[in-house]
C-alpha cells in the first residue's frame, strides 16, 4: 500500500521546484517539507473512506514534461506576489496566512509542490467582469494550475471555467479561490470533461464577505477516480451562498463530491443541489457538509441530492453531515434515488420518439434546471446539452 | 370494407389480472367511434393495449392496423405508423420544456424541420386550441390545470396529424368552453383518411362531433354497439337498464 511518499518521489519533487521559474520557490519548499510528513489521507478519515487513493500512479508522474496551457479573458490581470503568497500559504499553513478555516491535506499541498500555472485576477470595486477561464492539456500527465480571483467591493463578477481532460492516464490537481468582498455577486461555473483514464482532485474555495452572493455551478462528467470540493465560507452578516452540480459517470468512472458550508456569521442563507446519473459500474458519492458554530443565529440552509441510477452495477450514495451547534438555525437535508420514469418513457415512445431517444431527453430534463441557473450564454447552455446528451 | 383498426379476439392481462376479455372491432377509415362503459371495464386498459405499453400483456388474438399486426411493434413504431394515444392524465415531464418536447415530436416523424417553420406550425397549433405561448417554456405537463393538459394533447394531435387517434377521456375536467373548443378541433380533424376512439363517460362530447358508431363496455367486453342516439339513452337510463332492455 503507497500511503507515503517514497524517498525518490520526495527528491524528484525538490528536483522539479528547483527548475520551475516561479517566485515562490521558497513557499513550495516550505509544502514540500510539510507534504514530506504527510500521509494520503487515511481511509477514516470521514471525507475520503470512500475513495481508494491507493490506484493513483503518484510515482509514475511525467511532471517535468507536463504542460498545462491556462488561458484566462480578464483585463484586471495582476501578479502581486504578497497577495499570491497569501493564497499560497492557505494551502499550505492557513494559521500562517489568515484562517478561513479550510483544512490542509496532502492535495492541497501537493497543489502547491508541483505548481504550474498561477493566475490572479482582481476586479476593482463597482465593475462587471465576465472572466473565462480554460485550462487545456499540451503534453505530460500531471496537472496543477491556481487560481485566485477577488472580486473587490461590489463588484459584479462571472466566471466560467472549463477543464479539457486528456485521453490518456493523467492526474489534475487544482486548486481556486474566489473571495467576494462586501456586497459583490459572483457566479462561477466550473465544466470538468475527464477522460476515463484521469484522476482528479479539484479544490474551489469561497470566501465570503457581508452583503455578497455567490452562486457556485460545477458539472463534471468522467474520470477514472476523483474528488471534488466545492467549499464556501461564509465570514459575515447577509451572505447568501448557492452551490449546484452535477456529475454524469459511466463505465468505470468514480466521483466523489464534498460540498461543504461553514456559516461563520448571523443572517446567512446557503442552499446545496446536486444530482447525479450514474450507468454501467459508475459510482458517485456525495457529501452535504453543514457546520454552524455557537452562537449563530438565523442561519437557514438546506439541500438536496437526486440520483439518477441507470444500471444494476452503478451506485449513488448520499452522506448529509450537519455540524450544528448553535439553536436559531434552520436545516433541511433530502435525497432522493430511483431510475427513468416508465410512464414518461411510455408518454414520449407514444409520441414517436425511440425509447433511446425518450430517455435521453428525460435524463437531460433532470438536469436541465441546473443548467439553467446557470449564468452560461444560451449558446453555450445547448452545446454542452449536447455534448452531454450525445455521451449518455 | 377497408379496416383502418381491427381487433381480432382480444385478450389483455395486467399484472397477471385478465382485464380484456375476447373483443372483436372493426373501425373503417375516416369513422369515429366512442367508446362508453362503467369505470373500471377495461376501456383505458384498451388504449395502452392499442400503443403497446409494456405492462398491458396480449394473451390471445390480434390487433391489424391498416391490415397487418403489430403486436411485435414497439410503441414509437406504432406511434410513427400512424397511431396517437391522448392520455386521461397526461405525463408530467419536469426539465423538458413544451417547446423542446414538440420539437423533438416533430422531428421523430418529420425530421429536422427549419426553425422558422417548426414555430409557425406549433404557433399555429397553439392558436386553433387559443393556448397561450407561454407553456412552451413551461416543462411539459407541469403545474398545467386539467384542462391545459387536455389542449395540449390536441395540440400535439395537430402537429403530429395522425391516420388513428385514441381519445382517452379527452372531455373530463374541461370547462363548458375547453369543452366546446376541444370538441370543435376533433371535429375539424375528421377526415375520410383519419379514424379516431373516443373514451368517454359523457354524452355531451358527441353534441359537438360526428361519431358513427357508439360501444358500450363491460367487463373488458364490447356488451352492445349502436349508433350515436345510444349515447342519449345511456345517460338518460344508465348502463344497467340499457343493457337489461337489450337482452
Amino acid at each position: 500500500m503507497q500511503t507515503t511518499i517514497q524517498k525518490e518521489q520526495k527528491d524528484r519533487f525538490l528536483n522539479y521546484i528547483e527548475n520551475t521559474n516561479h517566485p515562490f520557490k521558497n513557499l513550495q519548499i516550505q509544502a514540500l517539507e510539510r507534504f514530506n510528513k504527510t500521509s494520503l489521507p487515511p481511509i477514516y478519515h470521514e471525507s475520503w473512506r470512500k475513495i481508494n487513493l491507493n490506484l493513483i500512479p503518484f510515482n509514475t508522474l511525467k511532471l517535468v514534461d507536463a504542460e498545462l496551457q491556462t488561458s484566462i479573458t480578464s483585463q484586471y490581470r495582476i501578479t502581486d506576489p504578497s497577495i499570491i503568497e497569501k493564497f499560497l500559504m492557505l494551502n499550505i499553513d492557513p494559521l500562517k496566512a489568515e484562517s478561513y478555516h479550510f483544512e490542509v491535506d496532502y492535495f492541497t499541498l501537493l497543489n502547491v509542490v508541483l505548481l504550474q500555472n498561477i493566475h490572479l485576477i482582481q476586479v476593482p470595486s463597482n465593475t462587471k467582469e465576465q472572466i473565462r477561464i480554460i485550462h487545456k492539456v499540451i503534453s505530460g500527465d500531471g496537472f496543477f494550475p491556481f487560481v485566485v480571483v477577488i472580486a473587490k467591493e461590489g463588484s459584479e463578477l462571472e466566471i466560467q471555467e472549463q477543464i479539457y481532460g486528456l485521453e490518456e492516464q493523467a492526474l489534475w490537481n487544482s486548486t481556486i479561490y474566489i473571495l467576494a468582498e462586501k456586497n459583490s455577486r459572483v457566479r462561477f461555473v466550473s465544466i470538468r470533461n475527464h477522460s476515463d483514464y484521469e484522476f482528479h482532485f479539484h479544490k474551489v474555495r469561497i470566501i465570503q464577505h457581508r452583503d455578497s452572493y455567490v452562486h457556485a455551478a460545477i458539472f463534471h462528467t468522467g474520470g477514472i477516480l476523483g474528488k471534488g470540493f466545492l467549499q464556501a465560507r461564509l465570514l459575515e452578516e447577509n451572505i447568501e451562498f448557492r452551490g449546484i452540480g452535477f456529475f454524469f459517470g459511466e463505465k468505470g468512472h468514480f466521483h466523489n463530491m464534498e460540498m461543504d458550508v461553514q456559516h461563520l456569521s448571523n443572517y446567512e442563507t446557503s442552499s446545496l443541489l446536486y444530482k447525479t446519473i450514474v450507468k454501467d459500474r459508475a459510482h458517485s458519492v456525495f457529501i452535504g457538509k453543514l457546520e454552524t458554530p455557537y452562537k449563530i443565529k438565523g442561519v437557514n440552509s438546506h439541500q438536496l441530492n437526486h440520483n439518477l441510477i441507470l444500471s444494476k452495477k452503478a451506485k449513488a450514495e448520499s452522506m448529509p453531515w450537519l455540524i450544528v451547534r448553535s439553536e436559531d438555525v434552520s436545516c433541511e437535508h433530502g435525497a432522493t434515488a430511483g431510475d427513468l420514469d416508465e410512464e414518461a418513457i411510455f408518454y414520449l415512445q407514444a409520441r414517436g420518439l425511440t425509447e433511446k431517444e425518450a430517455k435521453k431527453l428525460l435524463m437531460i430534463g433532470f438536469i436541465y434546471d441546473l443548467i439553467e441557473e446557470t449564468h452560461l450564454s444560451e449558446e453555450d447552455k445547448e452545446s454542452y446539452l449536447e455534448k452531454l446528451s450525445n455521451q449518455l | 370494407m377497408n379496416y383502418i383498426l381491427e381487433l381480432i379476439d382480444l385478450h389483455v392481462e395486467v399484472e397477471g389480472k385478465e382485464i380484456i376479455k375476447g373483443i372483436n372491432l372493426q373501425i373503417p377509415y375516416g369513422e369515429i367511434h366512442a367508446i362508453m362503459g362503467p369505470n373500471g371495464s377495461g376501456k383505458s386498459t384498451l388504449s395502452y393495449t392499442l400503443l403497446g405499453h409494456p405492462k398491458y400483456k396480449v394473451t390471445k388474438g390480434d390487433i391489424k392496423f391498416e391490415g397487418e399486426s403489430i403486436l411485435n411493434l414497439t410503441t414509437d413504431q406504432r406511434a410513427r405508423k400512424g397511431m396517437f394515444l391522448s392520455l386521461q392524465y397526461p405525463t408530467q415531464i419536469p426539465g423538458v420544456t413544451t417547446m423542446n418536447f414538440l420539437r423533438n415530436v416533430i422531428k421523430s416523424f418529420y425530421g429536422d424541420v427549419p426553425i422558422r417553420e417548426l414555430r409557425e406550425k406549433i404557433n399555429s397549433a397553439f392558436d386553433k386550441l387559443q393556448m397561450k405561448k407561454d407553456f412552451l417554456a413551461r416543462y411539459v405537463n407541469d403545474g398545467f390545470s386539467g384542462g391545459e393538459k387536455k389542449r395540449h394533447e390536441i395540440v400535439q394531435m395537430r402537429l403530429i396529424q395522425p391516420k388513428f387517434a385514441i381519445l382517452d377521456e379527452i372531455d373530463s375536467g374541461l370547462d363548458i368552453d375547453a369543452l366546446r373548443i376541444i370538441a370543435e378541433n376533433i371535429q375539424e380533424m375528421k377526415s375520410s383518411q383519419r379514424s379516431m376512439i373516443l373514451i368517454t363517460h359523457y354524452q355531451r362530447l358527441l353534441n359537438y362531433i360526428d361519431v358513427d358508431k357508439v360501444h358500450i363496455f363491460m367487463n373488458g367486453k364490447i356488451e352492445f354497439s349502436g349508433g350515436k342516439e345510444l349515447a342519449i339513452q345511456l345517460e338518460q337510463k344508465g348502463y344497467e337498464q340499457i343493457l337489461s332492455t337489450v337482452k
